[in-house]
């Protein structure tokens, strides 16, 4: 009598859940790759960023968040901007003044970005310069009027960065640009 | 699995270890990072690829005979009342960015077909300070639109 090899049955009491675990395994690997955890550094998610259809996705890195809103003191609106730019590199914004756009708090912070810790072109380490660095401007939909964010472009202007950005979320049920 | 064979006691099978605490810790973990990860978002970034401009200041030198100087063209916006705005430019007249960027096109197509490229051709937005943020983004946006690149802020009002 030939004796046919067949899978053996189950006895076992509980199903088998190894395959179960390749695949959930599988799953966290695709997430810890591909999400993004904590990539806006420096942003204040409370802004109300303004809708546009026109726009370009933008790699996070080495750029600079500068946050504009304004806040209201004794009935008038004033100014409030944040950035990441505490030295201890902790990330996190932090409120400073804009006060003169070319050599106030704001305009030092950026032009410390911009060449390093002697603010001066030339220089290496801590001194090094950084040509390539962007700011990427998130101002308030609704409160931010233009006279607030004037002192602001003139501080990114007066520390040299050529490259800014606004900040922008895509308008609702579009995916591409209309003509 | 090691099956073991007794006189009185029945075959049975070793189940091996218990796989039940590892599934729980896996699922955690999975839950954690589909609730903290973020994969496509909905921001946008416009890039300005011209520097702030002093509105007051004039050419350095006069324009060769026969050469289209490069000045600038002046996009005001001011507020109208009831919140709105009117964005005016030579003859381009919009109180939206939808009207003002088929507008702006045909201004853009214009230039270009007299010989002009875009790099040379520079756009400057004077917005007057009570402008909203979100009006003056809508501005810029039809003129990015419309094909200008170097579009830049006044300073001066």
């Amino acid at each position: 009598m030939i004796n046919r090899r067949h899978i053996p049955e189950s006895h076992s009491e509980h199903p088998n859940v190894v395959p179960l675990i390749d695949v959930m395994l599988c799953i966290i690997v695709f997430y810890m790759l591909a999400a993004k955890i904590g990539v806006t550094a420096g942003a204040d998610d409370a802004i109300n960023l303004p809708e546009s259809l026109f726009g370009n996705k933008l790699e996070l890195t080495n750029t600079l968040i500068i946050n504009v809103t304004t806040i209201n003191l004794s009935g008038q609106d004033v100014t409030r901007v944040t950035a990441a730019v505490d030295e201890s590199g902790s990330g996190e914004p932090v409120a400073i003044e804009v006060d003169n756009p070319n050599t106030g708090p704001l305009a030092q912070a950026l032009l410390r970005a911009r060449y390093g810790q002697d603010r001066r072109e030339g220089g290496t380490g801590i001194n090094a310069d950084n040509p390539k660095l962007s700011v990427v401007v998130r101002a308030d939909a609704g409160r931010v009027k233009y006279r607030n964010l004037a002192p602001v472009l003139q501080a990114i202007a007066a520390a040299k960065i050529e490259n800014i950005n606004y900040n922008t979320r895509m308008k609702e049920n579009q995916t591409v640009p209309t003509e | 699995m090691a099956k073991h064979y007794g006189a009185k006691n029945p075959a049975r099978f070793e189940s091996g270890p218990n796989m039940t605490p590892l599934v729980d810790v896996v699922m955690v973990i999975l839950i954690f990072l589909m609730l903290v990860g973020s994969f496509a978002t909905d921001q946008l970034f416009l890039q300005q690829k011209a520097g702030l401009l002093d509105v007051g200041s004039t050419a350095a030198k006069p324009p060769e005979p026969g050469e289209i100087p490069d000045e600038p063209i002046i996009v005001r916006v001011d507020p109208t009342g009831g919140g709105g705005f009117v964005v005016r430019a030579d003859d381009i007249q919009a109180t939206t960015g939808d009207v003002l960027y088929p507008q702006m096109k045909q201004r853009f197509e214009t230039l270009t077909s007299i010989g002009k490229t875009s790099d040379k051709i520079t756009v400057v937005i004077q917005p007057n300070g009570e402008i909203g943020y979100g009006q003056l983004i809508e501005v810029y946006e039809a003129i990015l639109k419309a094909g200008f690149e170097k579009v830049s802020f006044a300073t001066a009002k």
